[in-house]
């Protein structure tokens, strides 16, 4: 059971690993290529599977990072952030500390706790930024999008697929029980 | 027989994670790694339940399910859509796109065990 738990374990550090260093290729000053939508939606999409998988696999720093980047660039993909070069500058940053995390995950230094705090308190203060910061915050702070729910959510009504309701009887599900009809008879 | 459940998800770890959950359980598993990828398997294929990501390349979650509601094999399958996504304007998306419920990463094995029995009956 433990060999099990270290491979998908050692396939989480291996695709964090390959994600941050795509950002990093991505926004490396070495590349040339002028940052677009398609660019932003790529490195939010990274940040939230990164997010995700970290918060699975129980690497609080990192989820921490990610979650944080993955809320920066879904405002600017959005267009209610600008791209600048301190935000490039400082993704490339946290990029190398969810490497540091990712090579090192059992070996945690004064130093390395001290970057984290002032890698989470920079960025957390970039999405004030955005020109409609008060409601984008309020909608997408990163409490709101931390995934801590451990439970089944459900639509608190149905139907669920309103294209078919002239099909049999649909599930029904309400709050967190699921409820279904003989639907199939 | 053993039911089939079908995983969408371009992250190789969560699929790992849930594919051996899910056979660990007895279940039949089939993979996509993204929505494109995933239509590969409605080809007749007996699918008794899919659990899709929603942020993919290529092809999202909501296009996925989209496109399994307009398949009459498929179109009255369960489908729960697994995520960290919080945003109720994104569930209320896929609620429209078709989908049975949600489940939050991170979850734990007992739990997605539990939600899937209780929506694949």
């Amino acid at each position: 059971m433990d060999d099990i738990l270290d491979i998908l374990q050692g396939k989480y550090l291996e695709e964090g690993k390959r994600l941050a260093i795509e950002v990093n290729l991505i926004l490396s000053p070495g590349n040339k290529t002028t940052p677009s939508t398609a660019v932003f939606d790529e490195i939010f999409r990274i940040m939230h599977t990164l997010k995700g998988n970290s918060a699975m696999f129980k690497q609080k720093e990192v989820e921490e990072i990610s979650k944080r980047l993955e809320l920066i660039f879904d405002l600017i993909r959005r267009n209610k952030l600008v791209f600048s070069p301190e935000i490039r500058e400082i993704t490339l940053q946290s990029v190398d500390q969810i490497l540091y995390w990712l090579h090192s995950p059992d070996s945690i230094s004064r130093i390395t706790k001290r970057n984290q705090r002032n890698l989470l308190s920079k960025l957390s203060k970039i999405p004030a930024q955005a020109s409609t910061q008060e409601s984008i915050c309020n909608k997408q702070s990163p409490n709101s999008l931390s995934a801590f729910g451990h439970i089944l959510k459900s639509f608190k009504s149905f139907p669920v697929l309103r294209e078919h309701e002239n099909k049999p009887k649909l599930p029904v599900m309400l709050n967190t029980a699921l409820i279904y009809k003989d639907w199939r008879k | 027989m053993a039911k089939t459940i079908l995983i969408v998800d371009d992250s190789e770890s969560i699929r790992e994670v849930v594919n051996f959950t899910l056979e660990k359980e007895g279940y039949n598993v089939l993979v996509g790694v993204d929505g494109s990828d995933a239509q590969k398997h409605l080809d007749g294929t007996k699918i008794d339940l899919i659990i899709t990501d929603l942020h993919m390349p290529v092809m999202d979650g909501i296009e996925f399910i989209k496109a399994v509601r307009v398949n009459e094999t498929y179109k009255m399958i369960p489908i729960l859509f697994l995520t960290t996504e919080s945003q109720n304007e994104k569930k209320m998306e896929a609620k429209e796109a078709g989908a049975t419920g949600w489940i939050i990463k991170p979850f734990l094995p007992a739990k997605l065990i539990a939600a899937i029995q209780k929506v694949m009956i």
